[in-house]
């Protein structure tokens, strides 16, 4: 077991929990990206933190980079180098790797001085590619690079390398067998015209790390590191789910569930566009601020403004229950939409309140960030797992595509993640476009698997009507043709898997 | 340090910087006095001849406003350590340097010089 002493914390937010508390004392890590990855970046934050938060003082050694021209940028995030060079708590040498190379086989050199004189604890080499300059032969290359940093080693001295390497590449390079953590950092397309930047940790000597790619962000006052939720949530504890029942606030639709959601339950709302999923969850959250019980609402598509005036149309005033704090609303753009941040953001606040219950609207809007099917399913799974740590009863809401029948939502991979599942539908029926609501899971209890049929009245919002008299066999024919769609569907599939 | 040492060190200075490498020498060095690097080194950070740039920093050693460590090849050049130095350094910087305008005028000034040896 490694004590938290031996551990050098790197100031980095979010890149310590991807470390599991940082990177073993007197380690190498060779940070590698692309052009505008932010290796740079990234090694000034560790060296600034050093120095700032931990009593570290660190040297930075420039190959191309004027310091002046470094300094300049870092200023854009708060960070104070030359009052920190003036305190002497960091130095920095700009110079050529030839030079660096023969300062340190010297003992009595310059650097050696400044390592003792000023107890230097981090070291970030900006970059290593550089000592191609020197000679392009490889082993000469590797016995270099491997007396450098054997040299920090053995004075215990945290060394930050950085190299640039094309997106492209995969084959390793010999540094990264030589250096005892490899981090790359990468800025990857999520579509035609957004990129998203990601930081992996592909190598720690010695100790624990999160595998696979985290989100990782240049924010106002540097880099921020959110890791992929469905890992780093693996060790929280689980709250029991109660008996209690939560009533939705949506008259009709706690009859269908049989007194409401349970505690700490976790609902998928799915539907049609339009079809009132925002409205029923507005309901929800507001019915529940009433009652005393803090709602947390996290919004992707319209804004709290646009919110607010469409809940007034309903007779919903919230802005009294966003006053007193009963309702908080967290609100994101699509365009920018970091799903690993926006996870964490709600993390931090499930943490510091005491919600009770939680909406999201929607899972749409942020499936198209996460590339792909698996990662959103243990996405999902992170935020139902999240909401029922903290005993949040909770409704995320999806848009189903108007072929979409009932059976396959049931039958799709995040169904399984669900205590309960509602479908918002738009039907045609007799040439109207009317909507109706199904409750097609609630585990644990009996319930109203019958279509009811939806209205949205003024002043007084969603209702769930008992269902439709008079037109059983409507609706029999209904559920039918839904089902024979689906078993279509999968006979398509399986035929289409066996002629493969 | 008294501002009389200063302005005469100061003075010497502007002597000496007779060259427009010689005034990129020392604006590097003064922006980053901590830096040290070979003649090779200088050239690429300066974006100049390594030879002329040589020449320049060697003189600048004599003038004891650099230092030099090791000979040839393996010389390496940095900002005088001394004190008294350094602050004149930065003082000459600051005064006919550091604003653009100064700086292209005492380059102008330099490069009609030169033309006229």
């Amino acid at each position: 077991m490694i004590s938290n002493s031996e551990f050098v914390r790197l100031g980095i937010p979010g890149v310590d929990d991807v470390l599991m508390g940082g990177i073993l004392r007197g380690d190498t890590i060779l940070v590698q990206g692309a052009p505008g990855t932010g290796k740079t970046t990234f090694g000034l934050q560790v060296i600034y933190a050093g120095a700032l938060y931990y009593n570290e003082p660190g040297l930075i050694v420039t190959f191309e980079q004027f310091p002046k021209q470094m300094f300049r940028d870092a200023k854009h995030f708060g960070w104070d180098f030359e009052s920190l060079i003036e305190q002497r708590k960091i130095y920095v040498i700009a110079t050529s790797p030839h030079v660096f190379q023969k300062q340190l086989q010297s003992p009595d050199g310059i650097i050696h001085k400044t390592l003792a004189e000023m107890d230097i604890r981090r070291v970030l080499i900006d970059s290593i590619t550089h000592f191609q300059r020197i000679t392009t032969d490889e082993i000469q290359l590797r016995e270099m690079i491997s007396g450098l940093l054997n040299m920090f080693r053995q004075r215990e001295i945290t060394t930050v390398l950085t190299q640039e390497v094309h997106q492209s590449e995969h084959s390793f390079t010999f540094e990264e067998y030589t250096v005892d953590a490899v981090i790359r950092l990468s800025l990857e397309p999520i579509d035609k015209v957004q990129r998203r930047r990601f930081l992996e940790v592909l190598k720690a000597r010695g100790q624990a790390f999160l595998p696979g790619k985290h989100s990782m962000a240049i924010e106002s006052d540097g880099i921020h590191v959110y890791p992929a939720p469905y890992l780093a949530l693996t060790s929280q504890t689980t709250s029991e789910v109660t008996l209690k029942r939560v009533p939705s606030g949506v008259p009709g639709l706690d009859r269908m569930l049989g007194g409401g959601l349970y505690e700490g339950f976790c609902a998928l709302l799915a539907g049609d566009v339009g079809a009132g999923k925002s409205m029923l969850v507005r309901q929800f959250i507001a019915y529940g601020a009433q009652r005393g019980e803090p709602g947390l609402y996290v919004v992707i598509r319209e804004t709290p403004e646009q919110i607010l005036k469409v809940s007034q149309t309903v007779g919903l005033n919230l802005q009294p229950l966003i006053e007193a704090g009963m309702i908080t609303i967290l609100h994101y753009n699509m365009g920018d939409l970091d799903p690993y941040k926006l996870f964490w953001d709600i993390h931090n606040l499930v943490t510091r309140k005491n919600f009770k219950r939680a909406v999201i609207d929607s899972l749409s809007d942020i499936q198209p960030s996460l590339m792909e099917q698996a990662v959103f399913r243990d996405y999902v799974g992170a935020l139902r797992q999240l909401f029922l740590s903290h005993n949040i009863t909770s409704i995320l809401t999806f848009d189903l595509r108007p072929t979409t029948v009932e059976q396959e939502l049931i039958e799709s991979e995040i169904a399984l993640l669900f205590d309960a599942i509602l479908a918002l539908r738009l039907r045609n029926i007799h040439d109207h476009m009317r909507k109706t609501i199904t409750v097609l899971k609630m585990r644990g209890s009996e319930h109203d698997a019958g279509i009811r049929y939806v209205r949205i009245e003024p002043g007084e919002g969603m209702i769930v009507e008992t269902g439709f008299e008079g037109m059983p066999s409507f609706l029999r024919r209904l559920q039918q043709l839904s089902m024979e769609a689906a078993r279509e569907k999968r006979g398509l599939e399986t035929e289409a898997s066996g002629s493969a | 340090m008294g501002a009389e040492v200063r302005n005469s060190l100061s003075k010497t200075i502007g002597s000496v910087v007779d060259s427009v490498v010689k005034v990129e020498l020392l604006l590097f060095f003064a922006a980053h006095p901590t830096a040290m690097d070979s003649a090779k080194g200088l050239s690429m950070w300066l974006g100049r001849d390594e030879k002329t740039v040589e020449q320049a920093a060697n003189e600048l050693v004599e003038a004891t406003i650099l230092v030099r460590y090791g000979e040839g090849e393996e010389a390496i050049y940095m900002l005088s350590q001394d004190p008294q130095v350094k602050d004149a350094v930065c003082h000459f910087v600051s005064e006919k340097l550091s604003c653009r305008e100064r700086r292209e005028t005492f380059i102008r000034q330099l490069i009609h010089k030169e033309a006229r040896k």
